[in-house]
Parts: structure tokens; C-alpha cells; sequence
């Protein structure tokens, strides 16, 4: 078993690297860290209580293409940080664009939202009480892959 | 672009490579467009690893405290990433 199988790991956001949507080969080596990095580092210390409070997304899990407040609280938590997002996206998706005050490179981060047909039996506080439906059965719905934190990171 | 260097900086001696797995990811579709990686985050605890539910069990459980580290990982890359990009380019000037 791989590194990450054997952690147990849940993959949280995929990335992808582009300069204006052409492939970005070799133009940029990423071995020098930013100036940004130690700023960076203090910041998500600081923001670590709040992003470990949106529980509420793995409280209020929904099935795929059926992201519908789900949709709504990141939009909603995407404009609280000065963005605009388009909403609607392939029926649920949102996406923001962070645009930089210069040209350059582009930088894309993608998470995915649904959850899955699955009963909760974590003993959490805020553990899913969600119902779906599924293959037209009645369904519980519990964030079991992990996309609820993937979005908040 | 390597990611590498930026990963071992947030997380040091924690980070590894994937064997190549045929999950049921879509992922892959925008590497037909774009270069990208696809970055996994460690949620279990050292002492449960072997032992913690995986995921798509309902027993699986999310450890809050490896949030921070994602944060920091996707960030930094983005960072990283668009530092040296404009480096680059303001060298080709």
C-alpha cells in the first residue's frame, strides 16, 4: 500500500497551473518560497478556529448535483471575502476569481462538494442528520469523503 | 513546475508520492487542458493510521487539526507558484 492509502488519507482539492489557460511548462520552478511565506503561515494559525467551525457543512451534507445549500454557503462565504462568484456552474458549481493587480500566471483551485449515501455513526455533536434521496430510495447523507473539509481549506 | 519543494517546506519529512491509481476521479480532465496536481491531506492521526475508519465508511472522521496544513499547503503553492512565475517573466523583460 501506497503513502496515502496507508494513511487513511481523504484527498482534499486538486490544483491546476496554467499561464492565461495555455500549459505552463517550465515557467516557474517553485523552488524559492515566496516572500509570502512566513505572512502565510501566521495567517492560517490565526484563521485555524474559524476554518475548524464550518462544521456546518459536514452538519448539512447533499447528494451530487443536489448542492443546493451547499452551493449557497460558500458562494455566500466567498463573497463575505470581497469576491464575486458566478453561481450555477454545471446546475451547482461556483467559482471566484481572485485576480491579481499585475499580469501573470493563473493558479486554479478545485474542490469538489457532494456527499455521499451514507449514515453517519461518528459520535459528533455536529453529526449529519441529512436525508436524500437516492435511486429514488429514501436516503441518509453524510459527508464520509471528506468534501466538506475540502472546501474550507 | 514542481510542488514538491513547497510541500516538504510546509510539511517536512510528511510528504510523499502516490503510487498511480485508477480511482473514479474526473481530476484528470483538466490535465488535459493544464498542468496540474492533484494533492492529497492527511486527516488521521499517526497512533490511528492502520485503525481509523477510511473514507466512505461511516465511521470515518475527519482530525480538524490537519486542517491548518492544508490551508498553509494550497496557499503556499499558489504563492510560490505565482512568485516565481512573475520572476520569469519580469527576467525575460
Amino acid at each position: 500500500m501506497g503513502f496515502a492509502l496507508r494513511l487513511a488519507l481523504v484527498a482534499l482539492a486538486a490544483i491546476g497551473f496554467g499561464v492565461h489557460g495555455a500549459p505552463a511548462h517550465g515557467s516557474a520552478d517553485g523552488v524559492t518560497a515566496s516572500p509570502l511565506a512566513t505572512e502565510i503561515d501566521r495567517l492560517a494559525a490565526a484563521i485555524e478556529p474559524e476554518v475548524v467551525a464550518w462544521r456546518h457543512l459536514h452538519e448539512h451534507p447533499e447528494l451530487s448535483n443536489r448542492e443546493v445549500e451547499t452551493a449557497k454557503y460558500i458562494a455566500e462565504r466567498l463573497r463575505s471575502f470581497g469576491l464575486e462568484p458566478q453561481t450555477g456552474i454545471a446546475r451547482t458549481g461556483v467559482v471566484a476569481v481572485l485576480k491579481g493587480a499585475k499580469p501573470g500566471p493563473v493558479v486554479a483551485l478545485r474542490a469538489d462538494m457532494d456527499a455521499l449515501p451514507v449514515r453517519e455513526e461518528v459520535d459528533l455533536p455536529f453529526a449529519s442528520k441529512a436525508m436524500g434521496e437516492y435511486d429514488g430510495q429514501k436516503v441518509s447523507v453524510m459527508h464520509a469523503c471528506g468534501r466538506d473539509r475540502r472546501w474550507i481549506a | 513546475v514542481r510542488p514538491r519543494p513547497t510541500l516538504d517546506r510546509v510539511a517536512p519529512g510528511a510528504v510523499g508520492e502516490s503510487p498511480l491509481t485508477t480511482g473514479a476521479e474526473d481530476f484528470t480532465y483538466y490535465q488535459r487542458q493544464t498542468p496540474g496536481l492533484f494533492l492529497v491531506l492527511g486527516i488521521t492521526p499517526k497512533d490511528q493510521v492502520g485503525k481509523a475508519a477510511q473514507n466512505h465508511s461511516p465511521r470515518f472522521f475527519v482530525d480538524e487539526r490537519g486542517l491548518a496544513t492544508g490551508v498553509r499547503a494550497l496557499t503556499r503553492l499558489a504563492a510560490d507558484y505565482l512568485f516565481a512565475g512573475a520572476a520569469r517573466g519580469a527576467t525575460k523583460q
